[in-house]
């Protein structure tokens, strides 16, 4: 995806998850909860990341699971930047700047913030940790196109509503957006690829985002320690399978 | 019977029902509060799986389309870059263009206008000097203007996010 002459990458998105004893059951401990997220913006400022950033989480009183909290970087407006939340941590990049050598550079040195900042976390975890590689493109359809056009024209995709369901005269054909998601079981890394596109807001204009999210269950996907190497080796195993993905599904023509 | 649904969008699922249990949200039933069972008529248990869900995790300003949206963007496509560029823009050159914008629909008492636009600001997404200027623009015309006490109560907020003092910031405008 780094070689692209125009690549329609907006972000890359490395993601550790842990918490989600059962579908909907989260559970986590005292110390997570209370401590775990500044031990991290320590960790952090330690390797440079000395810019700290305060999310909102919708106005909750405490720390909403898996949702990020606060991110920390170099400088304003610089990336690759970190993340942090009750249960999640993030490595992110833009495309301004983005390789997968470098790219993986910042996973090696997010998971080394990590295990920094509370040695055996993310080993203590390892049960519920889920470890995700997401990228994410952006599209844009020019006027008077529908997005069944566009996906018949640059993907390789064929999805959408017969025309005859959009005859019907109280629908208002103008009006419609689309939300997909294909999800397929994956042998290597264990786990499974979704592929999600939909209408969405980016930078300020309507287009498609196309996300690609590879996720396994750290215990099926990694052996031994989760250590740097460990992840690496995954992320390694899911880059491979999105550069897969990005290939077969899209077309030159949606970005040259 | 458990059935799965993703939801790829920012957060929608977890906030409604967070906002729904507002009350009951303490730090000790963290576990078991917000996040999975969504109430059914029916009896089905449907959880809401944290996993997957885009938008969440990106450190860019995403939005979920809406039409609402797009008839603004017919309507004054100037908005299109204000809402692309509104993080960045921070001195008089780069905000004057916006401004004159405003400053004309009110002129021309296109209050509706002004308000569908006033709708669609986050405030989150605005610089700083955006997060008090915008209000102080229209400050005259609010009664003129519904969403306007919402993107008060956003920026105020969005300042206290940012390590400010809405009170003195904000000064004036309450």
């Amino acid at each position: 995806m780094s070689k692209l002459n125009n690549p329609p990458l907006i972000e890359a998105i490395f993601e550790l998850r842990w918490g989600e004893t059962a579908p909907g059951e989260l559970t986590y401990t005292q110390e997570e909860r209370t401590l775990f997220a500044g031990k991290v913006s320590a960790s952090a400022a330690s390797q440079g990341f000395t810019r700290v950033e305060t999310l909102d989480q919708g106005g909750a009183p405490i720390s909403l699971p898996m949702t990020v909290s606060h991110r920390f970087r170099k400088a304003e407006n610089e990336w690759p930047c970190y993340q942090v939340g009750l249960g999640i941590f993030t490595a992110n990049q833009v495309a301004d700047g983005y390789s997968w050598l470098s790219f993986k550079e910042a996973i090696g040195a997010g998971v080394k913030i990590c295990n920094q900042a509370e040695a055996g976390q993310l080993e203590s975890v390892k049960d519920t940790l889920k470890i995700t590689l997401r990228y994410q493109d952006a599209f844009f359809l020019g006027a008077k196109v529908t997005v069944k056009e566009y996906l018949n024209k640059h993907f390789n995709i064929e999805a959408g509503l017969p025309e005859s369901f959009m005859e019907n005269e109280n629908l208002d054909a103008e009006k419609s957006s689309v939300n997909i998601q294909f999800n397929t079981q994956v042998n290597v890394p264990k786990g499974n690829i979704s592929i999600n596109i939909a209408n969405a807001v980016i930078g300020g204009r309507p287009g498609l985002l196309l996300e690609t999210v590879v996720t396994s269950r750290a215990k099926d996907a990694v052996d031994g320690e989760m250590s740097e190497e460990a992840l690496l080796n995954w992320a390694e195993k899911a880059h491979m399978l999105q550069k897969h993905s990005f290939s077969t599904l899209v077309e030159k023509s949606a970005y040259s | 019977m458990i059935v799965d649904v993703e939801i790829p969008d920012n957060n929608v699922g977890m906030e409604s029902l967070y906002r729904g249990n507002a009350q009951q949200v303490c730090a000790e039933n963290i576990k078991n509060t917000y996040v999975s069972s969504i109430p059914t008529s029916s009896g089905i248990k449907i959880v809401i799986l944290p996993a997957n869900r885009g938008g969440k995790t990106t450190s860019l300003h995403i939005r979920n389309f809406s039409h609402e949206y797009q008839q603004l963007l017919d309507k004054l496509p100037w908005t299109a870059d204000f809402f692309g560029t509104a993080s960045e823009l921070t001195n008089v050159k780069s905000l004057l263009p916006y401004y004159k914008e405003i400053n004309d629909l009110i002129k021309n008492k296109e209050f509706e206008s002004c308000d569908d636009f006033l709708g669609q600001v986050r405030a989150a997404e605005l610089s700083d000097v955006l997060l008090v200027g915008l209000l102080r623009l229209t400050n005259t015309w609010r009664s003129e203007l519904p969403s306007w006490n919402g993107l008060l109560v956003q920026s105020r907020k969005e300042i206290e996010i940012r390590g400010k003092d809405s009170n003195i910031l904000l000064k004036g405008l309450t």
